[in-house]
């Protein structure tokens, strides 16, 4: 029994002993090292960040202004318009516009600029820039420059292997701008990881961060979602500033770190972040609020200090434009006006002509020195500015005054006119010192009660033309005073005109050509005896007189270089054509002038060696002048041919057939966009070739053909009740008046009185007694409207003195209206051109149906029986 | 008078006892142990590069391998790599702490834990790495959805059902996230960590040591002593190493699995800015400043 246990237990060791080898081999004796419990995980327990509280209830309430802030986009700006929409929004709730600065010329961009605004540049500023911007800030201009560390530059390497890129994060092309004005943006990014706006780098700002300033006032937490930190220079202060847990990531300290510094006491205002003033951000906390007082600061109205140099941009309302001592308007200062008007439009300007200039309200005063008046003379003098012009220089209407010697037709030798030239005294006295009148003209602002006057003289017409053509370059920032040559102190400034012995004139020209003063020397200058008694004659016209030519005669003659001839003509009435022939070096102008200096006519048709010719030229008795230039003035030889004929082609014969009705209906309407196109081709279409042109349509006027505007005899401008836009359009126009056309000018808002007052017309009165227009109907007679129209308030502006005689009134605005007895229907009759022009300022169609047949008839027969 | 032998004092007898009592259990004992009692082994799992489906989907099936294998004692997770997307990242977190229950697992870092690989090694019972060893970047990061829109001809039933939400609620997903991942860190580690809040969710790369200092890994050592230390804490004296990634998808023998060499590390890849991400959240390092 023993020995059968015995090999039991042999038997059982080894069926397990190579098992217990291996376990003890393999694993260690004694408990393995302790592991400790394996944790349980749960993320339920996460703590979830609070969302974004809802905005503090914010209304802004903000004080419209009006102006331009000017929007850097020109140093690789990395932001997008898109972006601003908010900010945006908050200036133009205040009346302000961007415009945007594109890298050309920032110190003439700023001159209408309100505020310049930096946005996270890319680019560095040039040190002419800084200096303007320098400057912009010394004048009241605001300055906001904002940064951003989330808007770097990304710089490509293009290696030889590799196309690899490096982010600037850490260069600032700001500070070039910022440090000029004691601030510096660091290149770093903000943090705090204690308390923050659900992000580390969003920061809140609050309590004694938000330090006293207008920016900070009734905020009470603000966030910034991702900011520099600004240094600031000694003349600096601090406008929000994080606090004691808010770190920069360029020290990795916390502390002392600010987010948005003011300067140059409070016009610049620097801002470490973007974000902020962004969708959605705008509406976190009080940030709307905040950028409502950026807003305020950008806009405010005792912000910039304007001067003559940022012209027209001191100008605060619409402005006046008022020819000094011009008595009668003509369609060259139509041309003028229109052209100041479309510039002033340009700059977000009204410019509107008036009679007489005031004080009262900001105006542009343009005129040669020798028509200032009394008033102007008074205000120059307030400025130390006179004048001296001995002997005084005599209007054709104040030598007409003056009793002329019998049988003297006043001519001067050259020599007797060099020689009383030379004893003239014109000068400008102004605290800069005297100047001569000749080659000089003046700008000076008048600066008194909030209003801006501008007064620009000239010695001549030709001077103010260039003067006027400097102004309307100045406008788009083409130029500037100090790159036309000008002179310029305390807003004074005498600026040369470039013409050469420029004339001291007597009265501004009103012709259609302005050219340089000259004295005719006739043929009779060889019967005066050359003493001091003889009167000069000035005649408007750069020619050298030829003398006289008659019907049936051809002459030859040899145009210097440089020179222009004239010929007289004096033949009683006749029809007459006038022909040029040239050779092949001369490319003949041929002009004909009635005995006032008018433009009967003008041929420019041909190129070099052409022929030029005026045909069908009805003349009347007295003088006429015909003048032969060379347009690139190289002189040469030339025929000139005066025969009479039996055809008149002139295009404003009486009859009329072919009527050209366009109706411009591109504008704003004020009612409800109608127009009397139908109501116009209903009425005429039976006794009249009627085309119809519909500027939404068919294009704008000036797309037309100019050719085509000489085969018709009466064009019908319809506005209907949209208001005229200045365009191209009315110098096409004005073309067409100044070859002696007729125009019906109808609408609500027509062309000519363009940035006029609104007023309300219920009813309309026949006025006058002209036998054309009130033919069949009875003055005085009153017609009801059949609705309230918002019209034009057209004053007498157009009816100058002088001018009576050519304006015939025959509607007025009615008892019932705004505005009773106002001129709401004018018919002009311009004898220097030619043309005539009915003025209906209300929609045709809204006349009453009964009047208005009789009453288009009417005129009608007025253009047929009053045609030249 | 020569006595009678019993059958007892035969030698066939004797034979026949000595086969019985000493040769049949030995060799039943000798064939059955390598059976009962394998020789251990701890399993080599490698994570390399980045953590997205593919690559998480490949650690989890060695993991399962590793709990299956009876021979499997132990486990060294071999870290090189950035970390990748959350989801996988917390995946892989879930099912080490799973395999945690089973056997030890260690981590050994060689060049490489940042973020979402870090967040893996957090559930393993302990980290090892070397000086140089990039450890850390703990945080989140993701792009924020443009602006909202509504098409035409597109309509949904929610604001957002397009878009997923507002940049707003991304950012506090984001957010959210950061405390998921500070947590499964302090859960892993425990009373290790050092580190404070603040510091560690600056998501800063850290050296071995001073990752050490933090708390964040438990030494600085080799990995073949990483491979020791797994043993030591499953209690083996005497142990192979296996890679787990043969074993698994290579259906290769143990022997094979033994002499199974890892591919190198491309250092160029594993530092490489990743291309064509797609949205989402990302345990990921990004080296988004230089080059």
């Amino acid at each position: 029994m023993r020995r059968a246990s015995i090999f039991l237990l042999i038997f059982v060791l080894l069926l397990v002993g190579p098992a217990l080898f291996r376990y003890f081999t393999f694993y260690q004796l004694g408990a393995a090292p302790d592991r400790g419990e394996i944790p349980v995980y749960d993320p339920a327990v996460v703590v979830v960040p609070e969302a974004t509280p809802p905005s503090t209830a914010f209304v802004d309430e903000p004080t419209m202004g009006k102006g331009q802030i000017l929007l850097d986009v020109g140093h690789g700006n990395a932001f997008s318009l898109d972006e601003l929409a908010y900010f945006h929004g908050r200036l133009a709730a205040r009346g302000f516009e961007f415009a945007y600065y594109e890298g050309d010329n920032l110190a003439a961009n700023l001159r209408a600029a309100a505020a310049f605004v930096v946005i996270a540049p890319l680019e560095t500023f040039t040190a002419q820039e800084v200096t303007a911007v320098k400057t912009f800030v010394a004048q009241g201009g605001r300055l906001l420059i904002v940064g951003d560390p989330t808007r770097f530059n990304v710089e490509i390497v293009d290696s030889f292997f590799d196309l690899s890129y490096v982010i600037e994060d850490d260069q600032i092309p700001l500070n070039s701008l910022a440090a000029a004005f004691d601030l510096t943006f660091n290149g770093d990014y903000l943090y705090n990881q204690t308390e923050n706006e659900g992000n580390f780098r969003n920061i809140l700002i609050k309590g004694n961060g938000l330090g006293e300033s207008p920016f900070t006032e009734s905020v009470s937490e603000l966030v910034f979602y991702g900011s520099h930190s600004i240094d600031m220079g000694s003349s600096a202060t601090a406008v929000l500033r994080g606090d004691d847990n808010t770190w920069s990531s360029a020290t990795d300290r916390p502390g002392g770190l600010t987010l948005a510094a003011s300067s140059q006491d409070g016009r610049v205002l620097a801002l470490g972040d973007l974000h902020f003033l962004t969708e959605p951000y705008y509406t976190s906390y009080d940030n709307g609020r905040f950028i409502a007082h950026i807003a305020n600061f950008l806009t405010a109205s005792d912000g910039r200090v304007y001067s003559l140099l940022d012209f027209p941009y001191f100008y605060d309302t619409a402005v006046n434009l008022n020819y000094v001592g011009l008595s009668q308007l003509s369609p060259f200062i139509f041309e003028q006006t229109v052209a100041l008007q479309q510039g002033f439009r340009a700059a977000g300007y009204e410019l509107n002509l008036t009679a007489v200039g005031t004080l009262e309200e900001d105006s542009l005063w343009v005129g040669l020195y020798n028509q200032a008046d009394e008033s102007l003379v008074e205000l120059l003098a307030s400025h130390d500015i006179t004048f001296t012009i001995d002997p005084p220089i005599l209007t054709n209407a104040e030598q007409n005054t003056l009793e002329a010697p019998e049988g003297t037709k006043a001519i001067a030798t050259a020599t007797a006119v060099a020689e009383q030239a030379q004893s003239d005294v014109r000068l400008i006295h102004t605290p800069l010192g005297d100047v001569p009148m000749s080659g000089t003209g003046l700008f000076l602002l008048n600066q008194a009660n909030g209003r801006n006057q501008l007064i620009v003289l000239a010695a001549s017409s030709d001077g103010l033309l260039k003067q006027i053509g400097f102004l309307l370059e100045m406008i788009p920032f083409n130029t500037s005073y100090e790159e036309a040559g000008c002179l310029v102190q305390n807003n004074l400034a005498l600026c040369p005109t470039n013409i050469t012995d420029e004339a001291v004139e007597a009265e501004l020209i009103i012709s259609e050509s302005i050219s340089n003063t000259s004295s005719i020397e006739s043929e009779d200058e060889e019967e005066a005896d050359g003493t001091d008694n003889e009167e000069v004659v000035e005649v408007d016209l750069d020619a050298i007189s030829q003398g006289r030519i008659n019907l049936g005669d051809s002459v030859e003659a040899e145009l210097a270089a440089g020179e222009s001839h004239m010929w007289i003509l004096d033949e009683g009435t006749a029809v007459v054509d006038i022909v040029v022939e040239a050779t092949e070096d001369v490319d003949a102008i041929l002009e004909l002038y009635d005995s006032d200096f008018n433009l009967v006519d003008l041929s420019d048709s041909s190129f070099s060696g052409g022929a030029e010719s005026l045909l069908g030229i009805e003349l009347d008795p007295g003088d006429y002048f015909i003048v032969v230039r060379d347009y690139y003035e190289d002189g040469g030889t030339y025929t000139l041919t005066v025969t009479e004929t039996d055809e008149s082609t002139s295009n404003t014969s009486g009859s009329i057939e072919h009527i050209f009705l366009f109706v411009d209906d591109t504008g704003e309407p004020l009612g409800e966009g109608i127009n009397s196109a139908d109501r116009f081709l209903e009425l005429l279409s039976d006794q009249y070739e009627v085309t119809v042109w519909v500027s939404s349509i068919d294009g704008t006027f000036d797309s037309l053909d100019e050719a085509f505007l000489n085969d018709i005899d009466l064009l019908i401008w319809d506005t209907g009740d949209y208001i005229a836009e200045s365009t191209e359009n009315d110098i096409l126009m004005y073309t067409y008046l100044l070859s002696g056309g007729k125009l019906l000018l109808t609408g609500s808002a027509p062309l000519m009185f363009v940035g006029a007052d609104l007023t309300e017309l219920v009813d309309i009165q026949l006025t006058g007694d002209d036998l054309f227009l009130l033919d069949g109907l009875e003055s005085e007679q009153s017609f009801l409207l059949d609705d309230t129209y918002q019209v034009y308030e057209i004053d007498n502006l157009i009816v100058n003195e002088g001018q009576e005689d050519q304006v015939t009134p025959f509607l007025i605005n009615g008892p019932e209206s705004n505005g009773t007895g106002l001129l709401r229907g004018i018919a002009i009759l311009d004898p220097a051109l030619e043309s005539q022009v009915i003025v209906l300022s209300l929609p045709f169609v809204a006349l009453p149906e009964a009047l208005q047949a009789s009453l288009l008839s009417n005129m009608l027969s007025w253009f047929e029986a009053t045609s030249y | 008078m020569v006595p009678e032998r019993g059958l007892s004092d035969s030698p066939l007898r004797l034979i026949l006892a000595f086969l019985l009592i000493i040769l049949t259990p030995l060799a039943i004992g000798l064939y059955a142990a390598p059976r009962l009692i394998p020789k251990p082994q701890v399993g080599v799992i490698r994570l390399y590069y980045e953590i997205y489906d593919l690559s998480a989907a490949e650690l989890k099936a060695q993991l399962a391998y590793a709990r299956n294998d009876p021979a499997i004692k132990a486990v060294v997770i071999v870290i090189n790599s950035p970390g990748g997307t959350a989801n996988d990242s917390e995946e892989l977190y879930l099912d080490i702490l799973n395999t945690r229950q089973q056997m030890p697992i260690v981590s050994s870092i060689d060049f490489m834990a940042a973020s979402g690989a870090y967040y893996i090694a957090a559930a393993t019972d302990e980290i090892y790495a070397k000086p140089g060893s990039a450890i850390g970047s703990i945080g989140v990061i993701t792009s924020l959805p443009d602006s909202v829109f509504i098409e035409e001809d597109v309509l949904t039933t929610g604001p957002y059902k397009a878009f997923g939400g507002t940049r707003d609620s991304f950012s506090r997903q984001a957010e959210t996230l950061k405390e998921v991942f500070i947590n499964a860190v302090a859960v892993g580690r425990g009373d290790r960590l050092t580190g404070s809040f603040e510091q560690l969710t600056r998501a800063e790369i850290y050296d071995g040591v001073t990752a050490q200092e933090l708390g964040l890994i438990d030494g600085m050592i080799s990995t073949q002593a990483a491979f020791d230390r797994a043993a030591e804490l499953a209690g083996l004296n005497n142990y192979d190493i296996v890679e787990l990634y043969p074993l698994t998808f290579l259906n290769e023998d143990e022997t094979a699995a033994t002499l199974y060499q890892p591919p190198s590390i491309n250092l160029e890849r594993l530092w490489a800015m990743p291309v064509d991400l797609a949205p989402g959240m990302y345990y990921r390092y990004l080296e988004l400043s230089g080059q």
